[in-house]
């Protein structure tokens, strides 16, 4: 008897709720079941995009905390972009009874209409004060017509982040301290146009076939444990049992994939192959921003030749005769574009200001460690 | 993507390359740069080297003597820096050129000052992923506008507003910026609008079609493009004289659909129209040849240059002064030297870009590229320098067409700010007329349609043109549409003009520097010149249509 009543009240809140919120958030949280269970995601797909972050409720408690909402997944791909040293968040959002699909695992997953895809950038230890700053939010929303682009900037506050609707894009200065070493930058807050520049393929290189794209969940990236809170499990097993994922994922064991560069119990050539895919290949690939050169980075390139070893770059830089000079990283295309941040030469070609030295040591010792065949 | 030169071969040593008569020299200038800008900064004709970080400018000065005066200019701010193109011109006429910094995100103006000892930071906040950028007079309204290519979204074109403004938004008839929904500014494009797309890469302005208005070339380039799509097909963009541009590329037969990357705009067989060298990353580089009917025909395969594509960058000049165009790039034998029947010969450099001048002042062009100023050494061969001076006409004479007439037959020139692919290079005009003794006749064709023509010229020197200060001998007084009397003249001058329905509104008066002296609403027909030092003038009269007219005048 009880339960029913309970069940009534419940509904009476629904109802009421609904007709008193111009959102469409709902708001379970009671202190009749303990507020324990997060409030499902849920808007209007229409009036996307929102000028605050908190308009998506994405998150419960202060934004800052970046604490996911119901069914909003955190994940992480295997090997991380270097975007000068900033730490990222990464969720996934599905709305209720859509599922992605498996085309390849080398392709991002074929997202539903209504996916969200969330990437907060933030720096630990910043200057002066020790404290947290995040700087960004992007979202990569599937509209029925295609994948949109949004980047929310966070105020000095940290309470909120608002949209960037002139989408011009924003320079931070910002100095912080890592592993000893206390480093600056003015981070660039990316533009519509070079969200796009990255996030795009023409994958068949057919007329009007360019479309946006998320780069980071392919199964290849997502076939590695994460640390859930409660549990731990594989994350392509956990979206899967979130309903994220449907059928035809095939076995996990069959999936050919990347690992955590930083992971030294790992292959230097895998660790290599994984930190080449996640910074390159969205434009070092057949259909990408760059793939008028001969190089095709994709982790999923087997072949060596077109992968850069022994190749002759399109672009000659004297005495690095090859994009991979094998057994000779100093005279490498590939580590002379990577150890310099002028912005003609440099590769990524965008998205960062700072070189990564350590992923810089890791290419070279890869590219030392290759039987030096080329002529 | 820049070419790193390792000069550990080069320090301390003078070693050259030599090459069908001419050999190059490097010399550590004291600065660095990978984006290069030659060009004369303080209107003494004299090349300069400029180097801009993200903090300070320096100029490397050049003297009469041949030595170099440093400046040291803090901009008192920090900018984004030219990472992928500079170019230079004085754009606000104050005697000092003004630079503008192409970069992957923003693009920002160093304005001169007055006294030409330091500069202003005019950054603009919309988003560009600069690639060339050219100051160029668009409109012919006398005042240089700024064109910069859009790697990834449509190019910008900045009107000058002739009061020293380059502006890119949107304003009303009030003059204030007219805002969107968001309170943000809007991008203005009707200054020369193109299609709203990326893939723009370099851009090169001269009056291929020669009928005396600036039309302009467009490489494009766009990766993950299949072909035929339109942001990888090049566009010739043809001006009807009125500033409307109309895409006429296929007609002209340089649509080329491979991936673009920079065009050198020069009369290579020296009959007297502009051809286009265009070198691409991906397929075919092409000579197009001007077929003088407003077509071209690509002659690539028969002019022995390798088949080989990949240079971002060419600059084209006459490195022997044999008077025929040369060039240089990227590609395997970098330096390509004309053999006068539209073939060329191939040779290694130790550069493959960099901004060209005559840095010593030796008739002979010189490049400056990284720690270095490689000089050309030079030969017995003879020269001629023309250096403009634009009254109605933009100060540097951007878009003149210079032409000189000698034993040789025709060789022609364009003045342009920004040429190459990322590179400024001299605004001076330069020929080399082999062992001739001498040169017949020297025509300037300006953009505001006045001609100057200067007969029997001595070669090895350097001509300065003022428009106007030598109007063309077969233009007989009464062809000319106003008139001066008296001329010259002591207290008053009064204008007269010989189609009666000419309403002239307004004067100005430049000496022969190009330096406004005075101006004011015209009264009466007559404008008191007691004040005026004794000396030669140019009065530009303005009419009620908007209407310009140029007279010479002296007054004693």
């Amino acid at each position: 008897m009880f339960k029913n009543y309970l069940l009534l009240f419940g509904i009476l809140i629904l109802f009421s709720a609904c007709s008193q919120e111009e959102s469409a958030y709902i708001n379970l949280d009671s202190a009749k079941n303990g507020g324990s269970v997060s409030a499902p995601v849920k808007f209007d797909l229409t009036q996307v995009p929102f000028a605050k972050l908190s308009d998506y409720h994405f998150f419960v408690g202060e934004l800052k905390n970046q604490t996911p909402a119901y069914a909003v997944l955190p994940y992480q791909p295997a090997s991380s972009l270097f975007s000068d040293y900033a730490h990222k968040k990464r969720f996934v959002w599905l709305p209720k009874n859509t599922k992605a699909s498996y085309n390849g695992a080398e392709n991002v997953l074929e997202f539903p209409v209504g996916a969200v895809l969330i990437k907060t950038f933030y720096y630990d230890n910043v200057q002066p004060a020790n404290t947290t700053k995040i700087i960004e939010t992007r979202l990569l929303i599937r509209k029925a017509d295609g994948w949109k682009l949004y980047d929310y900037i966070w105020n000095e506050q940290q309470t909120e982040a608002y949209l960037d609707s002139d989408g011009n894009g924003v320079f931070v200065p910002v100095t912080w301290t890592e592993n000893g070493a206390t480093k600056s930058t003015t981070y660039k807050i990316p533009s519509q146009t070079e969200c796009v520049t990255c996030h795009k393929i023409n994958i068949n290189q057919s007329a009007n076939g360019e479309k946006e794209t998320p780069i980071g969940p392919k199964p290849q990236n997502l076939n590695t444990l994460y640390n859930y809170g409660t549990t731990t499990k594989n994350q392509l097993e956990k979206w899967k049992q979130m309903g994220y994922i449907d059928n035809t994922l095939p076995a996990i064991s069959s999936i050919f994939s990347t690992v955590d560069w930083r992971d030294t119990s790992k292959s230097l050539a895998l660790r290599a192959r994984s930190y080449i895919d996640i910074n390159c290949a969205h434009c070092h690939r057949v259909g990408g921003h760059c793939d008028y050169v001969p190089q095709r980075f994709d982790f999923s390139n087997t072949n060596n030749y077109t992968l850069g070893i022994c190749l002759t770059p399109l672009f000659q830089v004297p005495d690095h005769p090859y994009v991979i000079n094998a057994g000779n990283a100093d005279q490498s295309e590939l580590v002379y574009r990577l150890d310099t941040n002028e912005g003609s030469e440099m590769m990524p070609i965008i998205g960062r200001t700072l070189i990564h030295d350590e992923g810089v040591q890791l290419i070279k010792d890869w590219i030392n460690s290759l039987d030096p065949i080329c002529p | 993507m820049k070419k790193l030169y390792f000069i550990t071969a080069f320090l301390g040593v003078t070693s050259s390359i030599f090459a069908q008569g001419i050999t190059f020299t490097p010399f550590t200038f004291g600065g660095t740069a990978n984006i290069c800008c030659v060009a004369d900064m303080n209107h003494d004709y004299l090349d300069d080297v400029v180097t801009v970080n993200s903090t300070t400018v320096k100029i490397y000065s050049q003297n009469t003597d041949g030595t170099f005066t440093t400046s040291t200019i803090p901009l008192g701010g920090t900018v984004s820096v030219a990472d992928w193109s500079i170019a230079a011109a004085d754009y606000d006429r104050n005697g000092y050129s003004d630079i503008v910094l192409g970069n992957g995100s923003r693009l920002t103006l160093l304005k001169a000052s007055d006294d030409g000892t330091n500069f202003t930071i005019v950054a603009y906040p919309q988003n560009i992923f600069t690639q060339r950028t050219n100051f160029v007079d668009m409109n012919n309204d006398g005042h240089l506008d700024l064109w910069a290519c859009h790697d990834v979204d449509q190019s910008h074109p900045y009107r000058n507003d002739g009061n020293g403004n380059l502006v890119i938004h949107m304003i009303d008839a009030n003059g204030n910026a007219v805002l969107d929904a968001n309170g943000n500014t809007i991008i203005d494009y009707s200054l020369f609008p193109t299609s709203d797309e990326g893939g723009n890469y370099a851009t090169i302005w001269t009056d291929y079609d020669n009928d005396g208005d600036v039309d302009m070339y467009e490489a494009k380039c766009r990766g993950g493009a299949p072909v035929g799509d339109a942001r990888r097909i090049n566009i010739l963009y043809q001006n009807d004289g009125t500033g409307t541009y109309t895409d006429v590329a296929l007609f002209a037969g340089v649509n080329d659909g491979a991936q673009s990357w920079s065009t050198a705009a020069e009369d290579f067989d020296n009959d007297g129209d502009i051809d286009f060298l265009l070198s691409n990353i991906s397929d075919q580089n092409r000579m197009y040849r001007n077929n003088g009917d407003g077509t071209f025909t690509d002659i690539y395969d028969s002019t022995g240059i390798a088949p080989q594509v990949g240079s971002w960058e060419l600059q084209a000049a006459d490195f022997n002064n044999d008077g025929h165009v040369d060039f240089f790039w990227q590609n395997g034998k970098e330096l390509y030297m004309n053999n006068g029947n539209m073939t060329f010969t191939g040779y290694d450099l130790p550069f493959s870009e960099g901004a060209l001048g005559d840095l010593n002042n030796d008739g002979f062009l010189d490049v400056q590229m990284g720690s270095k100023i490689y000089f050309n050494s030079g030969n017995p061969n003879k020269w001629l320098k023309v250096q403009l001076e634009g009254v109605e006409s933009n100060i540097h004479g951007i878009a003149a067409r210079v032409e000189i007439y000698g034993a040789w037959g025709k060789q022609i020139r364009e003045i342009r700010s920004g040429q190459g692919f990322s590179h400024m290079s001299t605004m001076n005009a330069h020929f080399g007329i082999g062992t001739a003794s001498g040169i017949d006749k020297v025509i300037v064709r300006w953009p505001s349609g006045t001609v100057d023509e200067i007969l029997n010229v001595s070669s090895n020197q350097s001509l300065t043109v003022v428009e106007g200060a030598f109007p063309l001998s077969t233009v007989s007084p009464s062809q000319s549409k106003l008139r001066l009397a008296p001329n010259p003249a002591k207290d008053v001058v009064y204008v007269s003009a010989t189609a009666a329905s000419t309403e002239l509104s307004t004067y100005q008066i430049v000496d022969l520097s190009g330096r406004n002296i005075a101006n004011g609403a015209l009264v009466n027909q007559m404008i008191q010149v007691s004040a005026l030092s004794n000396g030669t003038y140019f009065i530009q009269f303005t009419d009620k249509q908007g209407n310009r007219y140029t007279e010479k005048f002296i007054k004693n």
